[in-house]
């Protein structure tokens, strides 16, 4: 298993996919945070509103809003709008299906008759690249407001670890997705598709809706448990943590174990 | 100990059988032809041996253990259908990636190695995507020599290659089995190709070995005949038997007479006009190896 997830690093520095999804990711929130800055200007609103732009109250409101941000305010109302798991789960189906698309599955299953060792390597890679991501992102969401010239109000590099940390869990676990996806459809663009649905929450919209109907416990909540809009981290209290970290320990088990039969039950 | 042995291998794909109760054998030091017309079950059947396939029934034993067994297989390189390659990476790259995973120590002298082996530049750039036909041909056997296998299993290596590139690809095959002593089972439909390398040979058909044939016993097989249609096929040859004596002669299933030693014409015609059997048709014959697989294959259909 070691020696498939070492393959797999390297690949994964070598390959163009990945740097392309970071610099698309790099890209959009600097984009997000430049916007910002612009709502955030009290002197562009009027600037805005003197060119014949209608500005309401709510404009007002949210301009506001924005000025009064902390950095972890501004850092989760980017990347906790799910274009993060988006990218993460885009950039896991690439990569995976890559195996598939160029036929190196071949050559990685004749090396190793354990499939299991394929999909731990997966999700070990997962994490690591959901990582990477995460911390990319809330590095540029603290590097970047500073170079425009804006300063949201501070907050302790405690929190923000712990904040890293929180985004990274269901990040990871929705890779782990992507990773399942792609092993069942062994298709990108297919795989990209349902990144891009079930990162925009549609999947979790329908679990909860037929969760309902069946009276089942509201489990889209669990989808959603670390990245809910306001919640940057577990309340204190250890059943607050508990439930988030068992939420992406089931969904990451349920996502593993898919993936294991996936590749156990179908010939390459 | 036979290299390669199947009991009864079989596979299923909804209702179709793609193998069916296979029994193949390759001795040690064999160079295997593999032949068969398309769809005839080659690729699924090293897909068996390398284990990227289960079977519905029957088992596969490589170097006398079981496919799954991990010791066996790091003994076994494999080439099945197109080359698994990353486009977007370099030849050497993917290379490097495989060797990574072989877990190979001083991995980089092995791949350059490897590379000048098979014909490749070691300093060659490009992504694989940019590479011809023949260049992945190439690659694709390189990966599967890196580790340093006892046992080859190429599928259709020399499709796409240009003559030049069939004949260095045909003396790489030797010079390892030679040199190495590599044991290669190769499955091909260039036939001509095929007999220029194989020892021995193994014809399937619809999933079924037709027969496992060695090259000496093929060359015998197809040498010159004499081939004749009586009316009495049973009489006719226990004359011919008795009055010229022959020993190398077989009946075949049609009622034609085949005589693999020399024998004169007129002779023959003499006997059989003197015992009053008519001869409707009688001639020479000159069978090549292709001619001999497509009779075998039941008709001339593509191979």
């Amino acid at each position: 298993m070691f020696n498939m997830l070492r393959m797999d690093l390297r690949r994964l520095f070598k390959s163009r996919s990945f740097y392309i999804i970071l610099s698309v990711t790099a890209v959009l929130l600097v984009m997000v945070t430049v916007m910002a800055y612009t709502v955030a200007d009290p002197e562009m609103m009027d600037a805005m509103e003197a060119q014949g732009a209608e500005i309401t109250e709510s404009d007002r409101v949210m301009s506001e809003y924005i000025q009064n941000m902390s950095q972890l305010d501004l850092m989760h109302e980017t990347l906790g709008s799910g274009f993060l798991l988006v990218m993460t789960g885009i950039g896991m189906t690439l990569f995976v299906n890559g195996d598939f698309s160029s036929g190196f599955i071949k050559n990685i299953c004749c090396v190793n008759l354990c499939r299991r060792n394929y999909v731990l390597s997966k999700i070990t890679l997962a994490g690591i690249y959901s990582g990477i991501i995460t911390v990319l992102s809330v590095l540029l969401m603290l590097l970047v407001p500073a170079l425009i010239h804006m300063y949201p109000a501070p907050d302790s590099i405690a929190r923000i670890l712990q904040y890293t940390f929180w985004m990274w869990l269901p990040h990871w676990a929705f890779s782990l997705m992507a990773v399942a996806l792609v092993l069942l459809t062994r298709n990108t663009t297919l795989g990209i598709i349902l990144s891009l649905v079930a990162g925009s929450g549609l999947t979790a919209a329908l679990v909860g809706t037929l969760g309902r109907l069946l009276r089942w416990p509201p489990l889209e909540q669990y989808f959603l448990a670390a990245v809910v809009k306001g919640v940057y981290t577990p309340e204190s209290g250890i059943a607050p943590i508990g439930i988030a970290l068992a939420c992406t320990i089931t969904w990451s088990a349920v996502y593993g174990i898919g993936s294991l039969l996936l590749m156990e039950k179908r010939d390459i | 100990m036979s290299v390669i042995q199947t009991r009864g291998l079989s596979k299923r794909y909804k209702d179709r059988w793609a193998v069916d109760r296979l029994e193949l054998v390759v001795e040690q030091g064999d160079i295997y032809g593999f032949i068969g017309q398309n769809g005839a079950g080659k690729s699924t059947t090293l897909k068996l041996l390398c284990g990227l396939a289960r079977p519905t029934q029957g088992e596969a034993l490589i170097f006398g253990k079981p496919v799954r067994d991990s010791v066996a297989r790091r003994r076994v390189g494999a080439l099945i259908e197109q080359p698994g390659l990353y486009p977007d990476l370099s030849g050497r790259e993917n290379l490097r990636l495989y060797a990574a995973l072989l877990g190979l120590d001083n991995p980089e002298r092995q791949v350059g190695e490897i590379l000048k082996t098979v014909g490749l530049s070691p300093k060659e750039k490009k992504p694989v995507r940019h590479y011809s036909m023949g260049m992945k041909q190439r690659l694709g056997v390189a990966l599967a020599l890196l580790g340093g296998p006892d046992l080859l299993l190429l599928d259709e290596p020399i499709n796409g290659l240009d003559p030049e590139g069939i004949r260095e690809m045909r003396e790489l095959l030797l010079g390892l089995n030679r040199e190495r002593g590599l044991t290669i089972l190769v499955s091909s439909h260039i036939l001509g190709e095929l007999s220029k390398i194989a020892t021995r040979y193994g014809i399937i058909q619809q999933g079924r070995m037709v027969e496992q044939i060695t090259a000496v016993e093929l060359e015998q097989k197809c040498a010159d005949y004499l081939h004749l249609r009586p009316s009495q096929p049973e009489m006719a040859a226990a004359l011919l038997e008795r009055e010229l004596h022959l020993k190398r002669w077989e009946m075949r299933p049609e009622g034609e007479i085949r005589i693999y030693e020399a024998a004169d014409t007129r002779a023959v015609g003499q006997v059989l006009a003197q015992a009053g059997i008519a001869v409707e048709e009688m001639g020479l014959h000159r069978q090549d190896l292709e001619g001999y697989f497509l009779e075998r294959m039941g008709g001339n259909d593509h191979v």
